[in-house]
């Protein structure tokens, strides 16, 4: 077979996948019965379905192409975070029901309403709506560029990768603007079974190509007796910290994947599923039945097991390859001379990952800048059908900017890419105010956000390139001392929090607020039992984040054998920190089994909920368009461009 | 919730079912007509087998029968196949083994039809599906 076969082969299922897409938003538009369906599917999609496109969504293409390469490159420090399966779904446990449960009661359907409701301001529900700006433009564009790169090869170079960028946000772009949110949770959980599907397949082929798993581990013994590897560190943690000031500006001793860095990515890792678009796609549930499920057996479990057996296996496999290409686009090229029909299959998975977080994102930041700020902000009492066109409207400039960035500038867009998850998960101590703690106030949870969000980008590499371009140099580089930008961001942002909380004392809500956590408390009602388990549960949390993933992490690089002791040596035929990964996987799933069911955390409410007549909204309720506003916003964005340009002129 | 939107959600299924099971069944078929593998080919088969029985299962959950469109498409599907391994027999050639693979999916399949049809309406039942001249006869006494 010859590559031009595989690109036919290739072709024909991703033109085969393209008609389903199409068909499904075709059918989905027809059940959208009025103008806000568009946003929220009316609250009618089946639990089983958000489960699936929920766990498709948090694994998606940036798990399946980033991290077999980052193993690849950075050896098994970096497989530990593969436990992702079951730090992803953890945030879901503690607030998909309570979101869920206020949004019915109140008539929410968006997270910034959520925002607006409790804490009443506006502040919140605008950081929401830019977080999902992020993720709809970095960190979609950022996957669209890793897959149309794959692709490309797999075509032998026939078509450029802009061909490919072109192609699948066509599709993507066609079947939003026709179906919105409905369509993506419908296709969601078809994108989402493919992408499990693509992970498997992957995992087969490098197990037939390596002559079989126990034939790889024994080559991966072989490599680490190597001294070379041995000095990188490629099958350890490498130690608890480094001080060190930060990449790009100093060189870590060995690996800059140590237990701390390995938490902190944990914690980025959290983010996702407090995201608008998570949020959103809950909301568009029609029932709570599905989120324990959905979190513990389809993502801890199912999406859990391909992440930590299939995804580290081929990164694994990739430290073993001398040639150091990237790992899946090496793998699909060597697959594609001998079945090109299996790498078409795997690519069509391969673009649905990409696609599944792709439109929700879309979806959700054209629904929260028309909705959440364009309606409130410059033209409240816009009608329901006009905000649909809007978003539409910006749902296509939107995506337009992530492939002309994925195209002209994949520096930039890898840089705001990487900050859309520790950007994320500022947004925890907010969530926890509305769902747990009313000790947090709106002025506390808001400036945390604010706080969080600048810590992340001093931390991370958008904002040192932010700063170096007005001419100001950090004197730190990337996650200094070995820390995420996440953890960075979260350790401000709390300080911000827990002080102005104190200051505040429980004031600065709206007027519902106190309400709404009665009502939550009535709604979780645990009986003794479960409360009694409380503090066993948090101890187990805690136990499990210390062993799994912070400094308890370096205990597994001895636990079974030690990595350059051969083979043999290795107790059960694997690197010791793979099996220790698997271990706490397991542990793992147990845990949020445990959380979900056991305290209630994700179970449906006990008693069915009553939308109250009379929802809390900040929308006034006049209807011309607020033409001072927006000239006040164009003076603004023109003043702070002059600034930028002017700090350039002088400084850059 | 609305009938209709019950038989989106069952199609929605069938999809994910097919999704999996098609891209198994095809692609070790294809596979294994290639290297001239029957395990392999068998495998396949096993894929579509496993594809029809996940359908069938979800025909039963949603209490819905297979739909013309759904019925259509298979017959499509089935006759395409028959097509082309007839054509590559007489004019290509077919090793002993894409043969074998070829002649077991088909067998499969025209068995695997026949028992559904006369599970689901009974052989009586099965037989007068086919029986145009009786379901005019009963269709004008309606």
């Amino acid at each position: 077979m010859t590559l031009s076969d595989s690109m036919v082969w290739l072709m024909l299922f991703l033109f085969l996948y393209g008609i389903v897409t199409l068909y499904w938003a075709r059918l989905a538009s027809g059940f959208n019965r009025h103008g806000s369906s568009f946003f929220h599917a009316d609250g009618a999609l089946a639990p089983w379905m958000t489960a699936l496109t929920m766990a498709g969504a948090s694994v998606s293409g940036w798990i399946v192409l980033g991290f077999p390469e980052m193993i690849a490159v950075h050896g098994f420090g970096f497989a530990v975070p593969g436990v992702a399966g079951i730090v992803l779904p953890l945030t879901g446990v503690l607030f998909f029901k309570r979101q869920w449960t206020l949004a019915r009661r109140y008539g929410f359907v968006s997270q910034g309403e959520i925002f607006r409701g409790y804490y009443g301001g506006h502040g919140l529900a605008v950081i929401s709506v830019i977080i999902a700006v992020i993720f709809a433009v970095g960190f979609t564009g950022m996957q669209l560029r890793a897959l149309s790169l794959v692709l490309s090869q797999l075509s032998g170079g026939e078509t450029p990768a802009s061909t490919f960028v072109w192609l699948i946000a066509f599709f993507l772009f066609a079947y939003c603007v026709i179906g919105g949110m409905r369509v993506v949770g419908y296709l969601g959980s078809l994108q989402a079974v493919l992408l499990g599907l693509a992970i498997f397949g992957l995992g087969i082929a490098v197990v037939v190509s390596t002559s079989g798993f126990v034939a790889l581990n024994q080559q991966l013994a072989t490599l680490a007796q190597d001294d070379q590897m041995l000095a990188r560190r490629l099958f350890e943690v490498s130690g608890v910290i480094q001080f060190t000031s930060g990449i790009g500006a100093d060189v870590p001793v060995a690996s800059q994947w140590t237990s701390v860095m390995i938490l902190s990515t944990a914690l980025a890792l959290l983010g996702f599923q407090a995201t608008p678009m998570a949020t959103q796609l809950i909301l568009s549930t029609r029932n709570a039945n599905g989120f324990a499920a959905g979190q513990t057996w389809v993502m801890a479990g199912f999406f859990g097991a391909l992440v930590v057996f299939a995804i580290v296996l081929i990164g694994a496999a990739g430290i073993d390859n001398a040639s150091q290409d990237n790992t899946i686009q090496s793998l699909l090229s060597d697959l594609s001379a001998k079945s090109p029909w299996f790498v078409a299959a795997i690519a069509v998975g391969l673009v649905a990952s990409v696609q599944i977080i792709a439109g929700l994102s879309l979806v959700t930041a054209a629904g929260g800048l028309v909705r959440d700020i364009y309606i409130p902000f410059f033209h409240k009492g816009l009608e329901a059908s006009e905000a649909v066109l809007y978003a539409r409207v910006v749902i296509g400039l939107l995506l337009l900017t992530s492939v002309l960035l994925a195209i002209l500038l994949p520096v930039g867009l890898s840089a705001i890419g990487a900050i859309a998850l520790p950007v994320a998960f500022q947004l925890w101590p907010a969530l926890i105010g509305v769902c747990w703690f009313k000790i947090i106030s709106r002025q506390a949870a808001t400036t945390g956000a604010a706080i969080g969000i600048f810590a992340v980008l001093i931390t991370d590499s958008l904002g040192a390139n932010i700063l170096g371009f007005l001419g100001l140099e950090l004197p730190w580089g990337r996650w200094p001392w070995t820390i995420h930008s996440a953890a960075w961001g979260m350790f401000f942002n709390l300080l911000a929090v827990i002080t102005i909380s104190a200051i505040t004392q429980g004031r600065g809500h709206s007027g519902q607020a106190s309400q709404m956590q009665r009502f939550l408390s009535s709604q979780s009602n645990r009986k003794g039992k479960s409360r009694a388990l409380k503090p066993a549960a948090w101890s187990a949390v805690l136990a499990w984040f210390f062993l799994a993933l912070g400094p308890g992490v370096v205990l597994g690089n001895l636990a079974f054998g030690p990595a350059g002791g051969g083979f043999d040596a290795w107790i059960v035929g694997m690197p010791s920190l793979w099996a220790w990964t698997l271990l706490f996987w397991v542990l793992g799933v147990f845990l949020i089994w445990f959380l979900s069911y056991k305290l209630e955390f994700a179970t449906a409410p006990v008693a069915p909920i009553i939308p109250i007549e009379q929802a809390p909204r900040l929308l006034p309720q006049d209807t011309k368009m607020q033409g001072k506003e927006l000239v006040t916003l164009v003076w603004s964005i023109a003043g702070l461009a002059g600034v930028i340009a002017l700090t350039v002129w002088i400084f850059g | 919730m609305l009938v209709n939107e019950r038989k989106l959600e069952r199609g929605i299924i069938v999809f994910c079912n097919w999704a999996v099971f098609g891209i198994i069944g095809l692609t070790f078929l294809l596979e294994g007509v290639a290297t001239d593998a029957y395990l392999t080919g068998l495998a396949g088969i096993i894929g579509i087998v496993a594809g029809f029985i996940g359908h069938m299962v979800i025909n039963v959950v949603f209490d819905q029968a297979f739909s013309l469109g759904e019925t259509a498409l298979g017959l499509a599907v089935f006759a395409i196949s028959i097509l082309t391994f007839v054509l590559n027999w007489i004019f290509v050639g077919l090793s002993k083994t894409d043969f074998l693979i070829g002649l077991t999916l088909l067998s499969i399949l025209v068995t695997g039809f026949f028992v559904y049809l006369s599970t689901r309406y009974g052989i009586r039942g099965a037989f007068n599906r086919f029986d145009v001249k009786s379901q005019r006869r009963s269709r004008r006494k309606g």
